[in-house]
């Protein structure tokens, strides 16, 4: 709060029912004072937070100004509080939600507009005009004049409809959220805060919402977070960088921040133009690329075989002497042990990989009634990553389903050589598959770590006393907290699909089903996730993953399966055995 | 008086519709019981006393057991039993309103739902006499609305108080209670 005598009083979100102690902070050394600045938009000093129950503070006296028409993008790792700071400059901490927190000054937007990363939870309306209409409403705009205001809005996003009263549900993702940007813009705001809006986006829709973004805030303060940097660095003015605990360790120009703080950017796993290239140049993926060569697959390369030889020669050697100091990948998880695989032991000495794991013959899945899928003949061979790529709505997700039979089936479904029978009174899980939604939280089912993980190992034939030490196994080769009584809720995105891959394999799964396992993750998750899963196929296990990533299909998979229209049109082999 | 978020409405409304939809379910359940057990079922009545003491278990802010309340009966109504309905859940919330109130809204524990709740049952007793339900002799009076009081202080006070200790192990409840003047001094270290 600044008193009419410039001089600034220490303030906390809490005033009401408790006396606050009147501090007089000094201004700092150099009389400057910022918010005097008439350009300054937005800013705060000497800024504090804690979230209630738990320990750490937060940001440790940032201070920030922004200027009118300035473009920041706020970077940093996972948890560093980014969202947080855009709540507190735009005012939803402390009115909207109770957050401890003291600064020296503030100085918060007249107007402003909030777009958020989820595209199905930002709607109060369910349809088109009636969301933009909640907004010109609120501003009292008269009837007659909503319809081209609406349309307006919508056009300067990218997005038009014959008729708006459209049910926001049939909406692409990309759509929904040029729509929420669409009804922030009527609000007419200075400063436009924007948190992860291409978070939960396939990359089309992260197309379209970067595109609607620099077309119509071009001449508005914009203040955002995002993890895929590629689409906007060019169009952002500065980079502010926190680290884990929303301190302030670089704030510049991009390119100055990118160059003097690189380590910083693979450290908290951002999306930055190069980050694949340099991962493919990494001692990682030459272990990776090496040991399938090893293992005796072959990339269906193009070009010079012989000078794919020679470089791949290169590659061994220096793999093995990486291999050994290697940590990333581990050899021979903890739950390959044949004394306790009922059933299964002999499945992984199989060592030839001509044995089909999965085959597939006029297979049509329903939803409903209607027939979503149809595929003619497919197989999965022994130790394969297919990656099942299309359009949204081609049947990928159906696909999964299918082979997990949760929806009904018709036609030839055989797994190792059992088949799975077409019509059955009632329909059950095949033995050894397992899926991975992509919602983690969808597949939660207990109150604690350990009682997640037991539940499999159960199944598995574990017993009781020996469980406690294969869940510690398990939580450690994924990296999970080791306090097993953790609640599953507790843990952050990655750690929740680490969880959810994790209960896969205690239940002995031997082909595993992922929906978009690294969707929304950053860099450092995602590569994290990818080795697993490289590691879990080199062990034995057949990997089945829907996919919008062309990199993660290009250089992980073994084989592309390509959906179209509910119909397989393509099988693409990448690596060859 | 701790102010009241735009967070802490709306999670009072929604647990008052959420116990609404319930209640409906409830409702017919305990409709289609009446041949089978016309008195005993008496004890499912306790259901209908939860959504207040609830969500004051969830929120813990002044006037939240009274708002929930009414927002359930609210969808109630709509749903289609009538403005009766409002009036029963009206003087309900309040009934567990004041008794939160008695305990300056510091207690949160099983013993202060479960009164809560059976003020509540006081206040559905006093209107049942009004609206003419209560046209029993007195044993057969302190049977039913004996029944009803055991079943208030088993719905609010134990099954309310154990479901919100479950939420309480997800951490969502974190933010949506009011925060403690130690938090903020921690900010002062």
């Amino acid at each position: 709060m600044v008193l009419a005598n410039g001089k600034s009083r220490e303030v906390s979100a809490h005033e009401g029912d408790r006396e606050i102690p009147v501090q007089e902070e000094p201004l700092p050394g150099n009389s400057h004072d910022a918010f005097r600045d008439s350009d300054i938009c937005v800013g705060v000093e000497n800024l504090r937070l804690k979230f209630p129950g738990e320990p750490d503070i937060f940001f440790h006296h940032l201070t920030l100004h922004i200027p009118k028409g300035q473009k920041v993008l706020i970077l940093g790792p996972s948890g560093s509080g980014k969202s947080t700071l855009l709540q507190v400059l735009s005012g939803l901490i402390p009115h909207s939600i109770e957050v401890p927190l003291r600064y020296s000054r503030i100085q918060r937007p007249a107007s402003w507009g909030f777009v958020f990363q989820d595209p199905d939870t930002q709607f109060c309306m369910p349809c088109v005009d009636e969301e933009l209409a909640f907004v010109l409403e609120n501003r009292q705009v008269p009837r007659r004049e909503m319809e081209p205001r609406m349309r307006e809005a919508l056009s300067r996003v990218g997005l038009s409809f014959d008729h708006l009263h459209l049910p926001i549900q049939n909406l692409s993702q990309g759509m929904k959220q040029r729509l929420a940007l669409a009804s922030v813009l009527l609000l007419e705001p200075e400063t436009l805060f924007l948190d992860e809006p291409s978070a939960l986006l396939d990359p089309e829709g992260t197309e379209q919402i970067w595109a609607s973004i620099k077309h119509s805030l071009h001449d508005r303060t914009v203040i955002m977070v995002e993890h895929k940097i590629d689409a906007i660095v060019d169009w952002i003015d500065r980079i502010v960088m926190l680290d884990e605990q929303g301190r302030l360790i670089a704030d510049g120009k991009p390119d100055d921040v990118f160059r003097s703080h690189k380590a910083a950017f693979v450290r908290y796993g951002i999306w930055y133009p190069a980050v694949w290239d340099e991962y493919l140049a990494s001692s990682r993926w030459q272990v990776i690329s090496a040991k399938r060569e090893q293992s005796g697959f072959s990339p269906v390369a193009c070009g010079d075989d012989r000078e794919d030889l020679d470089r791949s020669q290169n590659n061994r050697q220096e793999a093995h002497s990486t291999s050994a100091r290697s940590e990333t990948i581990r050899n021979h998880p903890p739950f390959v042990r044949d004394e306790m695989t009922p059933g299964h032991a002999h499945f992984s000495r199989i060592r030839s990989d001509r044995i089909p794991v999965l085959e597939l013959e006029q297979f049509e899945a329903y939803r409903g009634k209607q027939c979503r899928l149809r595929i003619d003949k497919a197989s999965v061979g022994e130790r394969s990553w297919i990656a099942v790529t299309g359009a949204n709505g081609a049947g990928k997700s159906t696909l999964l389903l299918a082979l997990t039979q949760l929806i009904p089936t018709a036609g030839k479904y055989i797994l190792r050589g059992q088949a799975i029978p077409e019509h059955p009174k009632k329909r059950r899980v095949p033995e050894g598959v397992a899926l991975v939604f992509q919602n983690p939280e969808m597949q939660i089912v207990a109150d604690s770590l350990f009682d997640e993980l037991a539940l499999p190992l159960a199944k598995a034939g574990w017993k009781h006393d020996k469980m406690a030490e294969e869940v510690q196994r398990l939580l450690l080769y994924f990296h999970l907290p080791l306090d097993a009584g953790r609640h599953p809720y507790d843990l952050s995105l990655g750690q929740k699909r680490r969880l959810s891959v994790a209960t896969a394999l205690a239940a002995r799964a031997s082909v595993l089903l992922l929906d978009e396992p690294t969707f929304g993750q950053d860099a450092r998750n995602t590569f994290a996730m990818l080795e697993y899963l490289e590691q879990l196929r080199l062990d034995g296990k057949t990997i089945v993953m829907v996919t919008h990533d062309r990199r993660v299909v290009d250089h992980f998979a073994t084989e592309e399966w390509v959906l179209e229209q509910g119909r397989l049109k393509e099988i693409r082999k990448i690596w060859r055995s | 008086m701790k102010q009241w978020k735009f967070t802490d409405v709306l999670v009072t409304i929604m647990v008052g519709i959420v116990f609404g939809v319930i209640m409906k379910f409830w409702d017919d359940f305990y409709t289609f019981i009446k041949p089978i057990l016309p008195t005993l079922r008496q004890l499912l009545y306790g259901m209908w006393f939860m959504v207040g003491p609830f969500a004051f278990l969830l929120i813990r802010k002044p006037g939240t057991a009274l708002l929930a309340s009414l927002a359930g009966a609210g969808l109630s109504a709509f749903i289609g039993h009538g403005v009766q309905v409002l009036v029963y859940g009206f003087v309900q919330g309040l009934a567990a309103e004041l008794l939160f109130a008695a305990f300056r809204y510091k207690r949160y524990n099983i013993a202060v739902a479960g009164i809560a709740g059976v003020m509540s049952c006081l206040g559905s007793f006093l209107l049942d006499l009004y609206y003419g339900y209560a046209d029993l002799e007195a044993w057969a009076l302190a049977v039913k609305y004996g029944l009803r009081t055991i079943s208030a202080f088993v719905f609010t006070g134990v099954f309310a108080y154990y479901i919100i200790k479950a939420l309480e192990a997800t951490k969502v409840t974190n933010l949506i209670r009011p925060v403690s003047p130690e938090e903020y001094e921690q900010l002062d270290r």
